[in-house]
């Protein structure tokens, strides 16, 4: 038996499609993980001393912690799995409410549009992310542009 | 630097013309197994050798992602942001070539323009940054607003 691509293909997105990730909650691990990996030790995520003086109040998880980790939560949906050529773009992406450490989040998706680019093996599909917390808040909002496989393929 | 141990530029500190050209740093398949590891994004383009060898790219690449965190970590490296950068406002990324393990990326960026806002100790700054690699291709183009603080606030 072999591993079988489990993603869904070009064709098999409709506009208006909707999906709805799993939650995971923000840690402090999470946090300094990120701040190390991404190397942005800009003291807003660093100091506490410096982040209460701030509007605030505390030192904030990383803004694309959160959005890297709602991205990984749209992954493990295997809806992309196998399938997913490249991300090309994040457009109009708003922070509108700040996530703070031990928040739980999930992303919101919708398929906002489809290009068929004239590709034989491949597609864009345009799909609006809204990440929110355990209050129902929306906290970070826009869009992201996949390159996703075709499953008729040509040549 | 200023009183606070910040080497930061203020709000009003930013001209423009301004630009910045972080150091270098050099992609490795750690890079890409840690971030995957933590964000839980185990596509197979990034994750899985065999499976990668036979795609577009012919290898294993970065999720574009990481690549924009390490980006932003460049960015906070040069000291230009250290102690007024009040986070990200809004933000627009445009990816233009993959990275593969091996490759060394840096980021330029150059001040666009300035707006302020109803909070009175800090504005908004418009950043137009690129990430290039060792070749002198384009990675990654993005447009960046942040807030930053005002001076004698």
């Amino acid at each position: 038996m072999q591993y079988k691509i489990q993603g869904k293909y070009f064709e098999d997105w409709k506009v208006g499609d909707k999906f709805e990730t799993s939650r995971r909650t923000i840690t402090e691990a999470d946090a300094v993980f990120f701040v190390g990996l991404s190397g942005d030790y800009n003291l807003l995520y660093t100091n506490e001393e410096f982040a209460k003086r701030t509007v605030f109040g505390t030192r904030i998880p990383h803004e694309f912690l959160v959005y890297s980790i709602s991205s990984g939560l749209m992954n493990t949906t295997t809806y992309f799995d196998g399938t997913l050529i490249s991300q090309k773009s994040h457009k109009n992406v708003e922070f509108a409410e700040t996530v703070f450490n031990e928040d739980t989040i999930y992303a919101k998706v919708k398929v906002l549009e489809k290009n068929d680019m004239g590709k034989p093996d491949l597609g864009e599909i345009v799909f609006d992310v809204e990440i929110i917390n355990q209050k129902g808040e929306v906290c970070i909002k826009g869009n992201r542009s996949y390159l996703i496989k075709k499953r008729k393929q040509t040549g | 630097m200023d009183k606070n141990g910040h080497a930061g530029n203020y709000y009003e500190d930013w001209q423009l013309g301004d630009e910045y050209v972080s150091m270098g740093r050099t992609l490795t398949t750690t890079d890409i197994e840690t971030y995957t590891n933590y964000m839980g994004d185990y596509n197979p383009l990034y994750t899985d050798e065999e499976f990668a060898k036979r795609e577009m790219y012919g290898t294993r690449i970065a999720p574009e992602l990481l690549i924009h965190a390490i980006s932003i970590g460049q960015v906070s490296q040069t000291r230009l942001f250290e102690g007024t950068m009040l986070g990200f406002v809004k933000v627009g990324i445009d990816f233009v070539n993959p990275v593969k393990p091996g490759d060394t990326i840096f980021t330029k960026g150059k001040f666009v323009e300035k707006k302020e806002t109803v909070r009175k100790q800090q504005g908004i700054v418009n950043f137009y940054a690129e990430i290039m690699n060792q070749r002198g291709e384009i990675i990654m183009k993005s447009n960046q607003f942040i807030a930053i603080q005002k001076k004698n606030v």
